[in-house]
């Protein structure tokens, strides 16, 4: 029977949804649609012959649907279809049936083709196009979802009409309809969180009842790999790789953050940042050279690219290869890791839109304390008085300042850290519009994407427009070939962020923000930082970037197959920094100037660069029995050129005049330059197993650079790897209910390094102009001495590892030990000043990272059907610098601020320092001790003159704490329950050092911001202090010390999100097939000793004057129509 | 083949990636490479002009700050740990750096000298020319080596990194001698005057003669040398002391040698070294006059502040003094280039107010030369030539050289009492009167002092005439002010000024230069 008479809350919700769908459809891409509404006739034609007395409606009804291939659909709660119809016609079309049968009553109809819809109101035109459109589908499906396993009804589960965008979820009992019908060959897509993807054809059935299986682990999972994909089964190496879904759980600013905590063995460092300009630091396996590092290698579709400006919504899925045997095939760019990135491709027939955003408020997540007032102003008594000078402040002043409620004339010490004063609540938000779908023989994938975020501070906003369009077309069975096309604009505007922070902890003390009259204030120091926000250097920063690429295969002969790619990169930033002029009057007496700065500077950059990529893949894939093998050559040129120019004047007629040229021409100079280099290298790699059970996978690269010359231009990479999966033979079976699958991995391989900069082998000249008698005059100069030796470095990897499946796959483990040796590392290793001329790039020193990762994962869905996994990993890595070519060590900064060492035996760049052993007592000074410097006495820090030479110098620094974390961990967990889900993620690192530089070190002494625990400072009456005497203007006490080094481990829950997806029944009222509304929190809570130092635990050390991270509150929406 | 034309599509996209030959082979277009260079007469002036930056006068006239001249305002730099005595191989980073940069010269000079033979050209006179100033320039800076740190290698040719680390200090002796006939050698290649204003001229290299001999004490050649450049009637003083260190003055009949600058294009910070803070000054550390060089200042008859009856009034401690003073230093009550009265007392309520800003002076006084209107409000953009060596120190080494040989004639009186009489300073002549050495000695160091304050050659005198440890380790004082009728004098006295004479005389040999050739011996006392 083809009535439809169950029971439904609305009218044809699906249609209207459909209609929605279409009309979108018109809008975007501007199809044409209106053929869909053509006329139909049947109704014109078919005749129905009717003789019924006094019978109900329902099976009047019934005759008429039996005798034509019309069929009634309608409300069973608005229609009476018990109602008694007597009714005689014969031959008759069926609008006059129908207009007999419901003469009299409140029953409305229309006749649609072979559709008749029946209401107690009157049927409008909408109606008539829904209906239209909805004869596109047939038959009604029903069902029922349960667990494979335990035999439950799942509840939640997304079931989707394949190449449509109709879908339902299951109700409480886990069933389903799929209410308006489907076409009987239509294939029905279930799928779940944490279970496996089902495809189910309909064939002709009305009831499809399916039971999903849990997700197993990714078993069987594709794996992105170097320049291919692997079977997870099949893989030998230490990856770890996640979908795009995994990676915007939670709202991020940009890609690297959405990678933190996720993959063991990679630290981000979420740096977060001001807009546009956030500073996440990814590294792979530790750092792989001397110094802060360099990223790892990024491959986006094939192409070198930055992970930065990535929309995370893109991507459909991001692999992090670890050891040499998987990146070894990136060659000489290889040794700080690489990781792979696949943006979305379109899947379906049909079209699906999907929309994902959020909007978020930012604040800032740690806010320092300052001292209280009367502790403060006591604590300044004594810098001075230590320094002796009279006390700052009279006894009779500080009463006056404590009582007082006028801030004009007794202003505050630091002021500015009050909300809304530099610091206030700034929004942000983030939209991606997608549309994918097509047909087999052509598909594409179109996202839009647009980002706005205001900074927490004024003038600072960052805004990104994106598009991407991914096309595929299949033009046979032999040949594919696609084309890519993504571009976005990227800016940002700031006032100059260090300026602003430097003046939220120093030189801005004791000052008004703004006085009544709006006159702004400065501190005793003439620091305001809004001054620096709202009068200082303006920057704006525009960058456009296109990425262009098609790429075309074509399968020879069975498994053998040739691939070409061709890539263009197109970049180009404009940077402008406006310095404005501005005068800023006493408030008293508006005759004296307190600051001042002029005349009003440009400077502008713009700068080009193009870069292009060719990759040739010849694959062969084939079995043989037992034996498979996997065969890949390939060929890769890249070549990059880019040109700058600066330009800068001054005197500009005011501050909003900001075109170079109106300028004072007199000012005015520019600097350029351009470079290029290139890349050609020939790879391969071939993988064999047999049956699954013992795997072998070597791989070369052969990679030739234009950053070096003569033999060492080409240098060789290689690697191999074996894997024995213990669970494949058959001693194993009977242990395989408990451990279904174990396999253990060895590799051996070295990749490259090639950050050097260019023309370095060069023996160049370079201008060194001077001037005689009022004229520029040119001169030359070889500044830099060239080393025409110049190499790789090289570095060595040695991993071992071990995947196991616990429980029918319900607990993963991977674990990996490594060891990762940097020899010949590119390092402008000092050379004597005496040779007159800047050190060249040398190949020396040898640095080691040692480590070890797991990861484990469990998920289970309860009887109840709650879903919950936990993901774990934790990683350890130790960095030790081996050698340093006989020369060292190396230190860089100075004992008043940052102060580091690379040294045989420590982690490379080390903090160095002087160790304490609490303060001088009188009895010390007595007895001599040395100091550093001769005034110091009673009270100040007691540093350990660790040669016992009587004197503390250069000589008695040692290292005292690092910045290179040993270990790392993250947590996520994730819940779905009935329409909620939650995810929880906690991330942090530990055995890790940081160390404040500036005013958190100078207790007071150059009336800096200070903390309240420094209260407890050395005085005649407080000879138990932890903090040294202060003493005004003098650095004797802060100098790099043991003092100074914090633990700065830490716990986040960096992420909380509630999720809600709506019931079928409700967002299909609002026309949309799946409505998901979270609610969410980043950086809600940190555990970390520096906290209370008021620092980030992820921020670099130094004088916290950078743009601080923020936690943000984010509601979003997930909708697919 | 229905596949033909798609195949035809992959060769299209295969062909215009097309494959570049040179890919690896990229040639730099932003630097000139050795092979083309040294052929012309343009490369040997270009490559002469390029050590010219070696002059270093700019950051080379931060050093008066090690002085009794003037003090480091903020102790931050790395002249306040100088002074403070807080130094060590390896801290501040001047020791180093100054070190770095004298080589860095000397090598440019090492690297001229050795390939300027290949250039042809049909002039002559050039080539020995400019070996004459690029000499001149290396001893310049072998001059600053030595007399900081004592025996450093002598490097006359460019050496390898393997030979770098390999050399050996050479007795400080010989590279006085060095210089001495390096000096003598380049003035006889060296004419009186040169086309290229600014470039070493005869006098020139006979008067860093002269300088460099009274730093090594050997004061026959010195005396020799003064009286070369007295002799070639070139130079003579500008009438004007107060306009000596303002543009209209630049390359005048006094200045010998000079570093020279150009606004907007090659700029020094001369400026904001000094100006007071409420001239807009952005700098919060300037170089900040104290007590000593103001109480140096003669009366106008004459006499010491001191002496009996020389007529000083505390209360009012500018009037009647050597003109000099006021063309030397602000002090209170004179009026700023931009028309304010600079008043430093406390309570003042100006931007000046003594400690009130880290940018105002803690000392009431600030040096006034090279503070011209020019640079008013365009900070670190300052195009004044900053003069190295001039006339006047000339004729005050050459009286010290003969007074220290105990040659003490009318000559001597002559060029003291030249100095003493310019026509816009005006102080009595000294009387010979059959003064003993040790008076003269007195007046001619004093006159030193005064005439040459802020300019830099005290950094050096007070060291060579080793009374150092005298004149600095004393507090750090400032103007005596009159506050409601009484004296009120500003001091640092949280800065305590340490020079130990067992070892300040000399810098240590930089750590890092150490580390790198352990050829190289260190200096007593570090």
């Amino acid at each position: 029977m083809k009535k439809k008479s169950e029971s439904r809350a609305s009218k044809y919700p699906l249609q209207k949804k459909i209609l929605m769908e279409l009309k979108i459809a018109v809008f975007i891409i501007l199809v044409s649609v209106t053929n869909l509404f053509a006329t139909h006739t049947y109704s014109q034609v078919v005749k129905v012959t009717l003789d019924m007395e006094n019978k109900p409606l329902e099976q009047v009804m019934d005759e008429i649907e039996s005798q034509s291939e019309f069929y009634f659909i309608f409300n069973q709660k608005q229609i009476d279809v018990e109602r008694l119809v007597t009714i005689r016609k014969e031959e008759k079309l069926i609008d006059e049936v129908l207009n007999d049968v419901f003469k009299g009553t409140d029953i409305h109809y229309m006749v649609l083709d072979r559709k008749i819809l029946l209401d107690n109101e009157p049927l409008d035109e909408e109606m008539k196009a829904i209906s239209m459109a909805s004869d596109l589908l047939q038959e009604v499906i029903r069902g029922t979802v349960t667990d494979a396993e335990t035999g439950e009804a799942m509840v939640g589960v997304n079931i989707q009409v394949k190449g449509t965008t109709i879908g339902v979820i299951t109700d409480i009992a886990g069933k389903y309809s799929l209410q308006s019908g489907v076409d009987p060959n239509a294939t029905l897509v279930f799928s779940f969180i944490g279970y496996q993807t089902l495809e189910v054809p309909v064939s002709g059935r009305m009831i499809v009842d399916v039971q999903l299986q849990s997700e197993v682990l990714g078993l069987e999972e594709v794996v992105v790999i170097g320049y291919g994909t692997q079977k997870r089964s099949s893989l030998t190496s230490a990856v770890s790789d996640f979908k795009g879904d995994e990676l915007t759980r939670s709202p991020v600013s940009n890609a690297p953050q959405a990678l933190q905590g996720l993959a063991a063995g990679v630290i981000v460092m979420d740096r977060g940042g001001a807009p546009g300009k956030s500073e996440a630091i990814v590294r792979v396996r530790g750092v792989t050279t001397l110094g802060s590092g360099d990223p790892p290698l990024v491959i986006v579709d094939g192409v070198e690219q930055s992970m930065q400006d990535l929309n995370p919504d893109d991507i459909e899925s991001l692999t992090v290869l670890k050891d040499a045997a998987s990146t070894a095939i990136y060659g000489s760019r290889a040794a700080n890791g690489v990781i792979l990135i696949t943006t979305k491709r379109a899947k379906s027939d049909g079209i699906s839109v999907n929309y994902d955003g959020y909007f978020a408020m930012q604040k800032i997540a740690f806010k320092p304390e300052f001292m209280d007032l009367e502790s403060y102003m006591r604590l300044q008594n004594w810098t001075h008085v230590n320094a002796g000078r009279d006390p700052r402040f009279t006894e009779e002043q500080i009463q006056t300042w404590l009582s007082t409620d006028d801030r004009i004339t007794y202003p505050l010490p630091m002021p500015w850290w009050e909300d809304g004063v530099v610091l206030s609540n700034a929004p942000q938000h983030n939209h991606t519009l997608s549309l994918s779908g097509g047909s087999d023989e052509f598909r594409t994938q179109l996202n839009i994407n647009y980002y706005n975020q205001d900074g927490i501070i004024g003038n600072s906003n960052s805004e990104k427009k994106e598009i991407r369009l991914n096309t595929d077309y299949k033009v046979s069975d032999r040949i594919d070939v696609s084309a890519d096309l993504n571009y976005r604009i990227k800016d940002w505007t700031s006032p100059s962020e260090t300026s602003v922070f430097w003046d939220m902890y120093h030189d801005s003390n004791w000052g008004v923000p703004k006085y009544p009259d709006g006159t702004y204030g400065v501190g005793t120091e003439a620091g305001s930082p809004l001054v620096d926000v709202e009068l200082g250097d303006l920057y704006f920063y525009k960058t456009n970037q296109g990425i262009i690429t098609t790429k075309g295969s074509i399968k020879i002969i069975e498994g053998l197959k040739f691939s070409t790619q061709y890539s263009l990169n197109l970049y180009d930033y404009y940077y402008k920094r406006h310095r404005k002029e501005y005068v800023i009057y006493d408030y008293f007496n508006k005759e004296n100037i307190v600051k001042q700065r002029r005349p009003n500077r440009l400077y502008e950059v713009r700068n080009k660069s193009f870069e292009s990529t060719w990759n040739n893949l010849l694959t062969y894939d084939a079995n043989f029995g037992k034996h498979e093998l996997h065969a890949l050559l390939g060929h890769s040129d890249i070549s990059h050129q880019s040109w700058n120019l600066d330009a800068r004047r001054r005197n500009f007629y005011n501050n909003d005049i900001t075109s170079i040229s109106e300028g004072d021409a007199s000012t005015q100079t520019n600097t350029g330059g351009d470079s290029e280099w290139g890349l050609r290298s020939f790879f391969t790699r071939l993988s064999y197993n047999f049956g699954l059970k013992y795997l072998l996978e070597v791989t070369a690269r052969y990679d030739g650079s234009s950053r070096f010359t003569g033999k060492n231009k080409y240098s060789f990479f290689p690697s191999m790897a074996v894997a024995w999966v213990i669970s494949n033979e058959p001693f194993w079976e009977s242990l395989k209910n408990t451990v279904n699958n174990i396999k253990l991995r060895a590799s051996w391989g070295q990749t490259g390094n090639q950050a050097v900069s260019l023309y370095s082998y060069f023996e160049s000249l370079s201008t060194d102009n001077y001037s005689f008698g009022g004229s520029t005059v040119v001169g030359y100069r070889q500044s830099t001495l060239a080393n025409k030796d110049i190499s790789w470095e090289t570095t060595t990897q040695f991993n071992i590892g071990l995947d196991a499946k616990l429980w029918k796959d319900k607990i993963g483990v991977i674990f990996d030990y490594y060891v990762k040796t940097t020899e010949g590392i590119l390092l402008t290793i000092p050379i004597p000043s005496v040779i007159g001329l800047n050190a060249p790039p040398q190949n020396a020193g040898k640095l080691q990272n040692k480590g070890w990762e797991i990861e484990l994962n469990y998920n289970n869905t309860t009887p109840s059907n709650l879903y919950y996994s936990i993901g774990l990993n934790l990683a350890d890595n130790r960095n030790e610098v081996l050698d340093l070519a006989g020369t060292g060590p190396y230190r860089y900064g100075s004992m008043n601020a940052f102060f580091t060492i690379d040294q045989i035996g420590y982690p490379t760049r080390s903090y160095l320092g002087y160790e304490t052993d609490g303060l001088l007592t009188a009895a010390d000074i007595d007895a001599g001790y040395p100091t550093h410097d001769p005034g110091m006495v009673e009270g100040d820090t007691k540093y350990v003159d660790q040669n016992n030479d009587g004197k503390l110098d250069a000589e008695d620094y040692i290292v005292i704490g690092s910045e290179m974390p040993h270990y790392s961990f993250g947590i996520t967990g994730r819940s779905a329950y009935k329409g909620f889900d939650l995810y929880m993620f906690i991330q942090g690192v530990g055995e890790v050092n940081a160390m404040p530089v500036g005013a958190l070190r100078e207790i007071g002494n150059w009336d800096g911001f200070t903390l309240p625990f420094q209260n407890d400072y050395w005085t005649p009456d407080n000879k138990d202090a932890k903090w040294p005497r202060p003493c005004d203007q003098t650095v004797r006490n802060s100098v790099s010390s043991t003092l100074w080094v914090l633990d700065a481990s830490y716990i986040k829950l960096k992420a909380l999100q509630l999720g809600y997806t709506f019931p079928s029944s409700i967002s299909n009222k609002l026309h949309i097939q799946k409505l998901r509304i979270y609610l969410s929190g980043t950086n809600l809570l940190t555990l970390s000793e520096v906290v209370k130092w008021g620092i980030d635990p992820e921020f670099p050390s130094g004088r916290v004057n950078y743009y601080p991270q923020v936690s943000m509150r984010t509601i979003g929406l997930n909708i697919t129509w | 083949m229905k596949n033909l034309k798609y195949i035809i599509l992959m060769l299209f996209i295969f062909n215009i990636s097309g494959c570049e030959p040179d890919l690896l082979d990229t040639i730099p277009t932003d630097r000139i490479t050795t092979e083309i260079f040294w052929q012309s007469e343009k490369d040997a002036l270009g490559a002469s002009t390029a050590i010219y930056n070696y002059l270093n006068a700019n950051s080379k006239h931060n050093y008066i700050r090690i002085t009794d001249e003037a003090h480091c305002h903020n102790g931050l730099s790395s002249e306040g740990y100088i002074k403070a005595g807080v130094i060590d191989a390896e801290n501040p980073s001047t020791i180093l750096s100054v070190w770095a940069n004298r080589y860095e010269g000397i090598c440019a000079a090492n690297y001229f000298l050795a390939n300027v033979d290949k250039i042809e050209t049909d002039d002559p006179a050039l080539i020995p020319r400019l070996k004459g100033e690029v000499r001149t320039l290396r001893a310049y800076c072998y001059m600053d080596l030595a007399f900081l740190y004592g025996d450093v290698p002598l490097i006359l040719e460019v050496i390898d990194i393997d030979e770098a680390r390999e050399v050996t200090r050479t007795p400080v002796d010989q590279i006085w001698d060095f210089i001495g006939q390096e000096l003598t050698a380049a003035a006889a290649d060296l004419p009186l005057t040169q086309k290229d204003v600014g470039r070493i001229t005869k006098g020139a290299a006979l008067a860093l003669k002269a300088r460099a001999m009274s730093y090594c004490g050997r004061f026959q050649e010195c005396a020799d040398a003064a009286k070369a450049v007295m002799d070639l009637g070139v130079y003579d003083l500008y009438p004007s002391f107060k306009n000596l260190f303002t543009y209209e003055a630049e390359n005048n009949i006094e200045v010998i040698l000079d570093e020279q600058f150009i606004k907007n294009y090659r700029s020094n910070n001369m400026y904001n070294k000094f100006a007071p803070y409420s001239t807009g000054n952005p700098s919060d550390s300037p170089i900040v006059g104290v007590k000593q060089i103001l109480d140096a200042f003669e009366m106008k008859n004459g006499m010491r502040i001191n002496e009996p009856g020389s007529g000083y009034d505390p209360y009012n401690p500018k009037a009647n003094r050597d003109p000099r003073l006021s063309y030397s230093l602000y002090t209170m009550g004179d009026t700023l280039l931009n028309g304010q009265i600079f008043q430093p007392q406390p309570g003042s309520g100006t931007a000046d107010e003594l400690g009130v800003y880290s940018g105002s002076t803690l000392t009431g006084l600030l040096p006034k030369k090279y503070q011209n209107i020019e640079d008013l409000g365009t900070s670190s953009n300052s195009g004044i030539n900053i003069i190295i060596i001039r006339y006047a120190d000339i004729l005050l080494l050459y009286a010290e050289a003969k007074i220290e040989l105990n040659q003490i004639d009318q000559s001597v009186y002559d060029a003291i009492n030249k100095v003493r009489q310019r026509p816009d300073v005006g102080q009595p002549a000294i009387i010979n009167d059959g003064k003993t050495q040790d008076q003269m000695r007195d007046i001619v160091r004093h006159e030193r002092y005064v005439e040459l304050a802020f300019e830099g050659p005290r950094f050096f005198d007070i060291r060579r005439w080793r009374i150092a440890e005298d004149v600095l380790n004393v507090p750090i004082e400032g103007y005596t002010f009159v506050i409601d009728g009484n004296l009120w004098t500003a001091k640092d006295p949280g800065f305590v000024t340490n020079f130990d004479p067992t070892k300040h005389y000399l810098w240590p040999i930089p750590k890092k230069e150490r580390d790198l050739n352990k050829n190289l011996t260190q200096n007593p006392g570090y």
